[in-house]
């Protein structure tokens, strides 16, 4: 895990609306007022959110992923006090984010919330069959080897960035990503040899 | 497939997923956000086919059998499994139990320099419970099998029962009842408002186990009970408080089997318990077994901050007085079948916990040892501080 105190990120400009209607709003922030600390979190999750979305999708399916997403969100936000004291706030909600979309339970109740509401929400869009294969493939592999998939095609991360966010060594991953490539190599041209 | 083309479709599919995610959302800066790393992508790919090249490289060999051969791997039990008596214990490596280390997905120690802040990690007879400190996050941890997160927003962590399957934490003001064999929570319930929840996450945690606070304040969890200290000052002791998990009410347990007016419940083992009594010593506290059927027997030797091994056999504590030193510094061990008291041939100042069977952990400094209650014995373990000791 990377807890280096190190200068706050979460200073980009884009635009900021109000995340209200998903937290609660003017927590305040040892160390930041608390209109500036809200300002940070709300650069932080604008800037975050669509790719975890992506990431819980690409590890849990497209049911739970909005949900998983918000809440890795949420433990951000609940926590966000000593994340604003990180390095690298971003790699601390994505390495939940994975952790939560990987835990079977989790998942569960996240997609049990989602049927709930799904009348009320917008459809996921559909993926093409074979990128859909793709990510179930994904999703069988063991948790590590799926992580450190989404985690380098997602976010374009190099093994040390993989080792950093999921908080493991540099030769560990290496070892996922091999052995994920294998796996899944194998099992695209036994559905390729399949299907012909 | 060639790995280049499995490349080439992820590369793709994390493309659509990137553009699926963006819908529905229009700001700006988020397209600006996706564009950036598509063009990374894009830039990267050639690293990407080296990266590939050396994939082949590494499939060779696999198949030659020499990337097995220098990174041995121990046989994976069945998820699950009964691992026996063995000493479990997390450090840097990972989750030990006995010779065979898991990692786990989290970090369980929250740190201060070599200090341990805050962490839990409880023993169920097929695996092991643990806190993420950095979420509050309950992970269970089957042996050999995929660790998954089972509660959350906990302060106190987990306990757990390590002769069976069931395992108990805070959530808030809930108390979780969770049966990790059935994988589901049996009981969830919000204790009226009169009872406090255990310990939380700015007391003494399992690194300080069993010296002077009972872990995280449980005392005894199972299918039938769970009992745990609560703590409304957010030190020390208040009311020990019984959950019956069948018909959901919550009483305070009775010290007065015990026979004084000022006695805490320190811990509790099927039908025995532990007490620390008031005295006039210089300590001011000792410790009482109370046995059903035998009267109730005193150590005035040892800090009564003790804890039943999971048989309830025996009894672990500290302050065992060091012969000719007057000092009492070194771990005990007692046998609460015969009274007798063992204290363990280190003079150092201990803590102490308990792992599977009668095997006791003493972690005296730098040190971490297994002490076998029953033959009387201790090994150094492969241990680098800071350890993190189960609390069960």
């Amino acid at each position: 895990m990377t807890h280096d105190v190190a200068q706050p990120s979460g200073t980009s400009d884009g635009p900021v609306s109000s995340t209200s209607e998903v937290l609660d709003s003017g927590r305040d922030q040892p160390g930041f007022p608390a209109d500036r600390s809200s300002e940070l979190f709300d650069n932080f999750y604008h800037r975050e959110l669509p790719r975890l979305v992506a990431l819980a999708r690409a590890l849990a399916g497209p049911g739970a992923a909005d949900d998983l997403a918000q809440e890795a969100m949420l433990k951000a936000y609940r926590h966000w006090s000593k994340l604003l004291t990180y390095d690298r706030p971003e790699a601390w909600v994505r390495r939940i984010c994975a952790n939560l979309a990987t835990s079977l339970l989790r998942r569960r109740a996240a997609e049990a919330r989602a049927l709930v509401r799904l009348s009320a929400r917008r459809q996921s869009v559909a993926l093409s069959e074979s990128h859909d294969a793709f990510w179930d493939q994904v999703r069988h592999l063991p948790r590590r080897q799926a992580q450190s998939v989404a985690l380098r095609y997602l976010y374009d991360m190099q093994v040390l960035e993989i080792a950093q966010t999921l908080g493991c060594s540099e030769g560990s991953v290496k070892v996922h990503l091999s052995r994920a490539r294998q796996a899944l190599a194998a099992q695209l041209v036994a559905d390729t040899e399949g299907s012909a | 497939m060639s790995t280049s083309r499995l490349d080439q479709l992820a590369s793709a599919a994390a493309d659509e997923l990137l553009n699926t995610a963006a819908t529905g959302t229009d700001t700006v800066a988020r397209r600006a956000e996706l564009d950036r790393v598509r063009r990374n992508r894009r830039g990267v790919r050639l690293t990407a086919v080296a990266a590939v090249m050396a994939s082949v490289l590494i499939v060779l060999l696999v198949e030659g059998n020499f990337f097995s051969n220098s990174n041995p791997q121990p046989m994976k039990p069945l998820p699950g499994i009964d691992v026996g008596d063995v000493p479990v214990w997390y450090d840097d490596a990972g989750l030990h139990r006995g010779n065979i280390v898991e990692q786990t997905p989290v970090e369980l120690r929250q740190l201060d320099g070599m200090a341990i802040e805050d962490g839990a990690l409880a023993l169920v007879r097929n695996g092991a419970l643990y806190l993420d400190p950095a979420t509050g996050d309950v992970w269970f941890h089957p042996w050999g099998g995929d660790p998954r997160i089972v509660g959350q927003d906990s302060t106190t962590g987990p306990s757990g029962n390590p002769d069976g399957d069931i395992a108990a934490w805070f959530e808030g003001g809930h108390l979780v009842v969770y049966d990790t064999a059935a994988d589901r929570v049996i009981a969830r319930e919000l204790p009226f408002w009169k009872v406090e929840r255990a310990f939380g996450s700015n007391t003494c945690h399992a690194m300080c186990a069993e010296h002077a606070q009972p872990g995280n304040g449980f005392l005894l969890v199972s299918a039938e009970r769970v009992i745990w200290n609560s703590s409304p000052s957010g030190e020390g002791h208040g009311p020990s408080n019984i959950y019956d998990v069948r018909t959901g009410q919550v009483s305070v347990a009775d010290t007065k089997s015990v026979g004084r007016d000022e006695a805490e419940l320190v811990d509790v083992s099927d039908d025995a318990a532990v007490y620390s009594v008031q005295d006039k010593s210089l300590w001011g506290w000792h410790l009482v077994l109370d046995i059903p059927g035998r009267a109730p027997q005193e150590y005035a030797e040892v800090n009564p901050r003790s804890r039943f091994s999971p048989s309830g056999n025996y009894l672990t504590s500290v302050g065992a007085r060091a012969e000719g030193s007057g000092e009492r510094v070194s771990a005990a061990i007692i046998d609460t079948r015969t009274g007798e008291l063992w204290p363990v041939p280190e003079t150092r100042y201990s803590w102490s916990a308990w792992s599977y069977g009668d095997i006791a952990l003493v972690q005296q400094e730098d040190e971490l040892l297994a002490c076998d209650a029953a033959l009387r014995t201790c090994e150094t373990l492969p241990a680098e501080p800071p350890f993190l000791m189960p609390t069960n």
